[in-house]
């Protein structure tokens, strides 16, 4: 494998810094360390990042890139080492300080105020005008000036809550640049974009590099490592195994930086996912669903006249971009949202008058986008989980209502290790589990009952590759079985390795579905975006 | 029968502590702050108000000891939420039950179960001063950079604190600022009209100052409309009792009124969609 290429312990970059004022603070990491109680988050990482640059940190889940990138924006001390802009070491002990210093940071989960407009949120904490009047309009010019200069469209007077993701990442980005951000740090941000909203963005971070700014990625994607940045950093379990130009790597040999060794299968699918299809043809249909209309929490059609069917024995892939109805289409099929529908059959049952609970009887497992919430009790132990749902059926359920622990140890043990769950001992805490051993005991959970029919909403989000290699496997393991499975994701990467057929949904319609050989990137993307007609 | 401009001039009257005291409420949960300890406010400024002015003989003096109590028990419920944690409805009732209590007592130990003072406050002054109170506050929350944050604090504080904003100074003031305006509607309630105190002389006010607030989307100029409505409530069931429909209806019935119009006003009120975001949340 190779080697971390030998730093120079303290180079010049304050000279370089020096020699262009409008350029980028320089700005190094050096020896950072994180411990997180007993456990060593970040050991002696060293970054450095040069202005008019693309960098991109990759690692699996748990190597500490978001933990560095927090202590780059200073939203954490570090245990021990510097944070060194221009030469100078600086101690920040909140954001504000960062990005007093030209660093700012656009997360993963948008930090927004949704009935605001864009101008609001971007001048709020810098406002225009006086203290006694705030002056709306030279915030909106403002904000349109910048928006126009760095290549981001938006429209001022727009509320946050009526934009979509794409956009709402654009006045992050805005946010940043208001407080002339030279240092500008993405956490992941295509996870949730169309292809083409992707690259929108990519440009927008070209120029921003052209104009002298440095740009610091968080991804999984290696593809987007290579197409997009000009230095790459791999960290694997906190420390920095590797940092060199993407011009003298190539993805196989990031992927084997990231998990160590040899490259195994998983890595190497993770880094160029491939389609596997069905090794049957897909049998007769096991859901079929006619004119499904579902509507939002304010009264907004969130799906419209939506028909379609999964047969058995192939996953549908539900691809579109965020908000595009896709969960409100599941959590309507699994009975947690109210809908109407001419038909909604899971087989020859009926699914409209059914409870979730006699919908989950009648032969569906479900795997639902956000675990914490909707899967797993947190506190509550991983042999409670492991039965969460089952727990009335006489296997785990004694008379009176009991529960049998011996029961739900029993079955835990068989399914941790069927599932290979690491660090599922009876009585410990679902919450003590890290990410990827949750999904798999969720996973677990939802196929031991052999559904008729699973569904899947976003199945490997915030998954390291090797979890998301298990993942796909299981579930294309389901199909081969026989049974129906139904897949959305907002990774269409994902949508198209796993489908046999990919069914687009388009602001709560589904405007195609299409067979795996016809559904290739560029037409779902465009589709996606309406960009395209069905 | 009724005579609509005693009618008026009794619901104005009424509106008074209510419109003060709902919009402090706005103050503190625009910030995210839920103040059901607005009751507590109401009638710690009360007392000292009507205290302060009997024994100085300044009913002004009795305005500013009102409002700085009611200042103090708003601080004591941002420390509460805001340091300790202490989830703000168990803190609001909690004031709600002590500061009842410690009134109670020194009432019946220091003043002999009732305090009375000639030293009124005009009534058209508290008035005026409220409805001046009501569209500086609205100009504050629309049009301000300070209503900008106060609201952004409210919505979203981890998006404000990474915009530069100090939430937990935010958060303190404007909860002081919510007791004082409360501490200013208990005593328009007890030194303007009446100059005396009695034992928990509120009655619910400070709930029904709330739910104005709830009623009023949290706006200012809706909660005091739905303040007024409350109050009108109030009038129209004093004005019917001394028509003598008494004899009629059984005048329980009708001091219920005011507390049935909250309840149907809110029970009309569909979902809690203008409600601030991050209204209660003990994150911050």
């Amino acid at each position: 494998m190779p080697h971390p290429p030998a730093e120079p312990p303290v180079t010049a970059a304050p000279a370089a810094a020096t020699a262009d004022a409008v350029r980028a603070p320089a700005v190094s990491l050096r020896g950072i360390t994180v411990d997180f109680g007993s456990v060593r988050a970040l050991d002696n990482v060293d970054l450095e990042l040069k202005p008019g640059s693309r960098h991109a940190v990759v690692g699996e889940n748990g190597a500490g890139k978001s933990t560095l990138m927090k202590v780059l924006f200073g939203l954490l001390r570090p245990d021990a080492g510097a944070v060194l802009v221009d030469g100078i070491e600086q101690r920040f002990s909140s954001p504000q300080q960062a990005i007093e210093m030209g660093i700012g940071m656009v997360h993963q989960h948008f930090e927004l105020i949704a009935p605001f407009t864009v101008a609001e949120n971007v001048v709020l904490g810098a406002e225009p005008g006086s203290a006694l009047l705030l002056d709306r309009r030279g915030a909106e010019a403002a904000v349109a000036a910048l928006a126009k200069e760095s290549g981001l469209p938006i429209d001022p007077a727009a509320r946050v809550e009526t934009l979509s993701v794409a956009a709402q990442q654009r006045v992050e980005i805005l946010k940043a640049l208001y407080r002339r951000a030279r240092v500008v740090i993405l956490d992941e941000p295509t996870a949730v974009l169309a292809p083409s909203e992707a690259r929108d963005l990519w440009a927008a971070t070209e120029r921003m590099a052209r104009a002298g700014s440095t740009v610091v990625f968080i991804t999984h994607k290696l593809d987007e490592v290579m197409a997009h940045a000009e230095t790459v950093t791999v960290l694997r379990r906190g420390k920095r195994v590797l940092t060199t130009a993407v011009t003298d790597t190539d993805p196989a040999r990031l992927a084997a930086a990231m998990v160590g060794g040899e490259a195994p299968a998983a890595a190497a699918a993770a880094a160029a996912p491939s389609p596997q299809p069905a090794a049957a043809p897909a049998g007769e249909a096991v859901l079929r669903v006619r004119g499904l209309t579902v509507r939002g929490r304010r009264g907004e059609v969130a799906v419209e006249n939506a028909s379609f069917e999964v047969r058995a024995g192939e996953i549908l892939g539900l691809a579109g971009v965020d908000g595009s109805g896709q969960v409100d289409l599941i959590e309507a099929v699994v009975g947690l949202r109210r809908a109407s529908a001419e038909i909604l059959s899971l087989g020859e049952v009926d699914l409209r008058s059914l409870s979730v609970a006699g919908r989950r009887a009648a032969g569906i497992g479900y795997v639902p986008e956000d675990r914490h919430h909707r899967a797993l009790v947190l506190p509550f132990t991983v042999d409670e989980n492991a039965v969460l749902g089952r727990h009335r059926e006489p296997e785990f359920a004694g008379a009176g209502g009991w529960l049998r622990a011996g029961a739900l140890r029993g079955f835990l043990t068989e399914k941790a290790q069927a599932f290979d769950v690491r660090g599922a001992a009876p009585g410990v805490p679902a919450r003590a589990l890290s990410g990827g051993n949750q999904q798999k005991l969720v996973m677990a959970r939802e196929l031991s009952r052999k559904p008729r029919l699973l569904l899947a909403s976003q199945p490997t989000r915030g998954l390291d590759f090797a979890a998301s290699a298990f993942v796909h496997d299981a579930l294309r393991a389901e199909r081969d079985r026989g049974a129906a499975v139904l897949v959305q994701s907002l990774d269409l990467a994902e949508v198209l390795a796993l489908s046999d057929r990919v069914a687009v949904m388009l602001a709560g319609r589904l405007v195609a579905v299409l067979d795996a050989a016809e559904a290739t990137e560029a037409r779902v993307g465009a589709l996606m975006t309406g960009a395209a007609a069905a | 029968m009724i005579d609509l401009s005693d009618l008026v001039s009794a619901a104005f009257r009424f509106w008074t502590p209510l419109g003060f005291a709902a919009m402090g409420g706005v103050v503190s949960e625009r910030a995210g702050v839920v103040n059901i300890g607005l009751e507590a406010m109401m009638l710690g400024g009360a007392f000292a108000g009507v205290a302060v002015a009997s024994t100085s003989g300044n009913a002004y003096l009795g305005l500013a000891a009102g409002t700085a109590t009611g200042a103090l028990i708003g601080f004591l419920h941002a420390v509460l939420t805001q340091a300790l944690r202490v989830p703000h409805i168990l803190s609001g009732v909690g004031l709600n039950l002590g500061i009842l209590g410690l009134t109670t007592y020194l009432l019946r130990v220091y003043f002999g179960g009732a305090l009375d003072t000639e030293n009124k406050l005009p009534g058209l002054f508290v008035t005026l001063l409220g409805i001046v109170t009501v569209l500086t506050l609205f100009f504050i929350l629309a049009r301000t950079p300070l209503g900008l944050r106060l609201r952004a604090v409210g919505e979203n504080p981890a998006a404000a604190r990474s915009a530069g904003v100090n939430v937990t100074r935010l958060r303190y003031s404007a909860v002081t600022l919510s007791g004082a305006l409360a501490g200013i509607g208990g005593v328009a309630l007890a030194l303007a009209a009446l100059g005396s105190f009695r034992e928990n002389m509120t009655g619910g006010r400070g709930y029904i100052a709330l739910a104005a607030v709830i009623f009023g989307r949290w706006h200012p100029l809706g909660a005091a409309a739905a303040a007024f409505f409350f109050a009108l409530g109030d009038a129209l069931q004093q004005s019917l009792q001394t028509a003598g429909l008494a004899e009629r209806i059984p005048p329980d019935f009708l001091t219920l009124l005011p507390y049935l119009l909250t309840l149907i006003a809110l029970a009309g009120l569909s979902g809690k969609a203008s409600a601030p975001a991050a209204l209660g949340n003990q994150e911050a």
